[in-house]
């Protein structure tokens, strides 16, 4: 009995609503951000030639690609009711919106020959915030309702699934490379060759490739220790959901595993290089008063000094 | 609803398809080897000098990934042809590249580590297309 109260504490805590409410800003903000970043590849995907058409995931029930103009308003769409998921406008509408539109122009743009993995986790966070009651703290939404909302079960397992979700991608892809790559991956020489088979793509396509990528070539045995941690760090993840010292560990390393990642192939995952990935492993709702507390520290001493 | 989210992301690993939003992610999984082919486009000067496209050029993307991915489907789709006009188009719109008279796709085997550090010798080469620039 008390082994499943404690299961229950651990995947549905009991949490106030800031937590979950932050967790949609962060969430929402990022996905739009991104979205309006990279708004003219989203629009550009209309113009694509059918007969590259390879749809997955939900977009697998069209059996052509969507006209243009379709393909414009549905990106379009998407970013406005990221805005009002943002603010929390009736969130019980856009939330959902959103989360199913995020799902498929994602779908959409890994549907023509190449599936774009560092989307797959923005899309799976999307839809937790997008179904779950995030708008009943820090939103617009809030602010019309009252009593104002209490700690509850609701407002800490959304954001404990997302956690959980978090850590799971990470373990599939570690399973990926010991059932695939093997021992193999592990000794450096195959990350070597990951580094050199991403700049001389980034060469032959008239690109530019990273400055770090042709001192590594040389020197394969440097990227031992980070090839053998990184699919140690993979295969951990669920660690990370312990939180303390374990997650600490994991979220830097991890981060840092990025970072490399970044810096040799410039290959960029932006979501868990900006933090958004890691998010749900904290207890968010002290990130805004934190933020408030640095902001006015920072505000004192040049007040002080006029 | 926790477990059956962690059965569904998990359900992959099982049938190992490799979808959206669900994945194998087999990204940087195989074991690459130091030799790679590489599929390409690029241009021809009046002379018969190579030069090198760009990336909006060859794939009207800024992302090399997708550009690659792009090429490939269309050697494994055997519509190499195609994709040759649709660059020469491209490039013909494109005034810094005036000197690009023809455009060749082929596909590369290289030594990618030899290559980045600068010391690749000749690739072997497969040409796919070539098609003219008409301006």
């Amino acid at each position: 009995m008390i082994r499943w109260t404690r299961l229950a504490d651990v995947l549905a805590p009991t949490a106030p609503p800031e937590r979950l409410a932050t967790f949609r800003v962060l969430v929402t903000g990022f996905i739009t951000a991104y979205l309006l970043v990279r708004l003219p590849v989203f629009l550009a995907l209309g113009d694509n030639h059918p007969s590259r058409f390879e749809p997955v995931g939900v977009i697998s029930l069209l059996n052509q690609p969507l006209p243009s103009t379709a393909v414009k308003l549905v990106a379009a769409a998407t970013v406005v009711l990221g805005g009002a998921a943002f603010v929390g406008f009736r969130f019980s509408l856009s939330g959902p919106l959103f989360a199913v539109l995020v799902l498929a122009v994602f779908s959409y743009r890994s549907s023509w020959g190449q599936i774009l993995w560092f989307e797959h986790l923005m899309a799976l966070h999307g839809a937790v915030v997008g179904f779950s009651p995030a708008a009943d703290a820090l939103s617009l939404d809030a602010r019309r309702s009252s009593p104002r909302a209490v700690a509850h079960v609701r407002y800490g397992w959304p954001v404990r699934l997302a956690a959980i979700i978090t850590v799971t991608t990470y373990l599939i892809a570690g399973v990926a490379k010991v059932r695939i790559g093997g021992l193999d991956w592990v000794e450096g020489e195959s990350l070597r060759n990951h580094i050199a088979f991403s700049a001389a793509r980034t060469e032959v396509l008239g690109g530019f490739s990273s400055p770090l990528a042709k001192p590594l070539m040389n020197l394969p045995w440097v990227l031992t220790v980070p090839a053998a941690g990184s699919v140690l760090l993979e295969l951990a993840a669920p660690l990370a959901l312990a939180g303390g010292p374990l997650r600490r560990v994991w979220v830097v390393a991890t981060w840092s595993m990025h970072a490399l990642i970044a810096a040799s192939m410039f290959v960029v995952f932006a979501y868990p290089l900006y933090g958004i990935a890691f998010a749900p492993l904290y207890r968010l709702e002290h990130l805004g008063p934190r933020i408030v507390a640095t902001t006015r520290s920072l505000r004192r001493p040049a007040r002080s000094s006029r | 609803m926790t477990l059956i989210t962690v059965t569904a992301l998990l359900w992959p690993i099982v049938s190992g398809a490799d979808s959206f939003p669900l994945s194998t992610y087999p990204m940087y999984a195989t074991a690459r080897p130091r030799q790679g082919s590489l599929v390409t486009a690029v241009g021809l000067d009046d002379q018969g000098r190579e030069i090198r496209l760009s990336l909006a050029l060859i794939g009207s993307t800024d992302d090399p990934l997708i550009a690659e991915s792009l090429l490939r489907t269309a050697v494994r789709q055997e519509r190499t042809g195609r994709l040759c006009t649709e660059i020469a188009a491209r490039t013909a719109r494109d005034a810094q590249r005036h000197e690009v008279i023809d455009i060749v796709v082929l596909t590369e085997l290289l030594d990618l580590v030899d290559l980045v550090a600068g010391t690749a010798p000749p690739s072997e080469r497969t040409v796919h297309a070539t098609c003219a620039v008409r301006r």
